[in-house]
């Protein structure tokens, strides 16, 4: 034999051979495709050990050896040439196949099997989290029935259970569904992550009361709640509305351009500015026209609309 | 002449005359028909043969696991198979012995 540093090349040149052959018997049956790669594969890598060159010097290239397989077996030979686009297309993807990079991605993959085990617990522990309500507080503990600890506790054993059953070598049928409640579990987590994470541009709303998304067109960070924000891209962070007599006044209805409501929440019970000016509304866009907040006595406040600056 | 196409119509007794010898897998298969002097044979007309053999009922095979690489897949002539390989040994001894004639005749008159 060779030695151990020879061996995935030997390995691989055995597999591409066996893989064009493979192409050449695409039209017969699988079973009867399968039965003879089968005997095959054991003899191409021998062949392979014994040589350093190509195999196609070794075999003669994989068409011939498929056609003179096929007629010692006593099979119909291949049906007429495969179209040119699907055969140029065939070719390419091949040639990708074989490209040390594919090459090198593919022979990792089979490494980050346990990784994929550990995740795929997890990932169940999440789904199972986000179905009973459970929010990422907590992240990267599920939470279960809003509780983190017990989600924890569940975590352990799932994931054990879920590297006992990549490691069974013979999986039982049901596995694609663990395997697809875990890709349902990492989209629920990617989508609640994402909501609950304030990254930049998107912030959420909770001093209105409202747990919103609003795009943040100031690209601020994640610490800056904001729902409104200057021209000059600073935020504004709450509002609350004063009466005409500076006294917070509440139950004010607030509606958007679409005619929304957003609803303020509790007025915040600030201490009387020691100012001796009342705390100024908030401006509206420079330009626009005067805004009225109606509250729900009836008495109406106009907000006064600064001068548009010049530019 | 090319002995390759002398070989197909003979390919399947010489495998089963190498076969009934002692249970082999393919790789074994080809090299004893090699060292026989059948130099030209090819390893696919081998295994597809043998293909063929197994399902005329005239092979059973068997696995053997390899410690290095792929297992092997054995092959041993079934009843049914020694059958074959004599009835096919007197047709070919018959026809030998008819071409021997015909060739040592015309050989002759070449000489």
């Amino acid at each position: 034999m060779t030695t151990t540093t020879t061996e995935p090349t030997l390995d691989r040149r055995a597999a591409d051979y066996l893989a064009a052959v493979r192409d050449h018997l695409s039209d017969l049956p699988p079973d009867e495709r399968d039965d003879l790669l089968d005997d095959l594969e054991s003899h191409v890598h021998e062949v392979a050990a014994t040589t350093d060159g190509p195999l196609d010097d070794a075999l003669g290239p994989p068409s011939s050896f498929a056609a003179e397989l096929r007629a010692s077996a006593g099979l119909a030979p291949a049906a007429g040439a495969p179209r040119p686009p699907l055969d140029r297309l065939r070719r390419r993807t091949d040639a990708l196949r074989r490209h040390p990079w594919t090459r090198a991605v593919v022979d990792f993959l089979p490494e980050l099997r346990p990784a994929w085990w550990v995740a795929r617990g997890w990932l169940l522990v999440w789904l199972a989290a986000e179905a009973t309500g459970g929010d990422s507080s907590w992240f990267p503990l599920p939470e279960l029935w809003g509780n983190a600890f017990l989600g924890l506790i569940v975590t352990v054993p799932v994931v054990a259970w879920s590297v006992r059953l990549g490691r069974n070598p013979a999986p039982p049928r049901w596995r694609w569904v663990v395997n697809a409640c875990a890709v349902l579990g990492a989209l629920v987590m990617v989508g609640g992550v994402g909501e609950a994470d304030a990254a930049a541009g998107y912030v959420t709303v909770d001093d209105l009361g409202q747990d919103r998304i609003v795009p943040n067109p100031a690209g601020a960070g994640a610490s800056d709640f904001a729902i409104l924000w200057w021209p000059d891209g600073s935020p504004i962070t709450d509002l609350d509305a004063y009466g005409a007599d500076g006294q917070p006044a509440d139950g004010i209805t607030l509606v958007d351009q679409d005619g929304r409501t957003l609803d303020l929440g509790p007025a915040r019970s600030l201490p009387p500015s020691p100012d001796p000016a009342p705390r100024v509304p908030p401006r509206v866009e420079p330009g626009a026209a005067p805004t009225t907040s109606t509250s729900t006595t009836g008495s109406t406040t106009t907000v006064p609309v600064p001068p548009v600056p010049a530019s | 002449m090319d002995t390759s196409q002398l070989l197909k119509g003979v390919l399947d007794l010489a495998v089963l005359a190498v076969v009934v010898e002692e249970d082999a897998y393919g790789y074994d298969i080809v090299r004893r028909l090699r060292e026989a002097g059948l130099d030209d044979v090819g390893d696919a007309s081998v295994y597809g043969t043998l293909r063929r053999l197994f399902r005329s009922g005239w092979l059973s095979s068997y696995v053997v696991p390899s410690d290095e690489g792929p297992h092997r897949k054995y092959y041993a002539v079934t009843p049914s198979g020694r059958q074959a390989l004599s009835t096919g040994t007197k047709t070919w001894r018959h026809f030998a012995d008819v071409l021997d004639d015909l060739l040592g005749t015309s050989g002759r008159a070449a000489a």
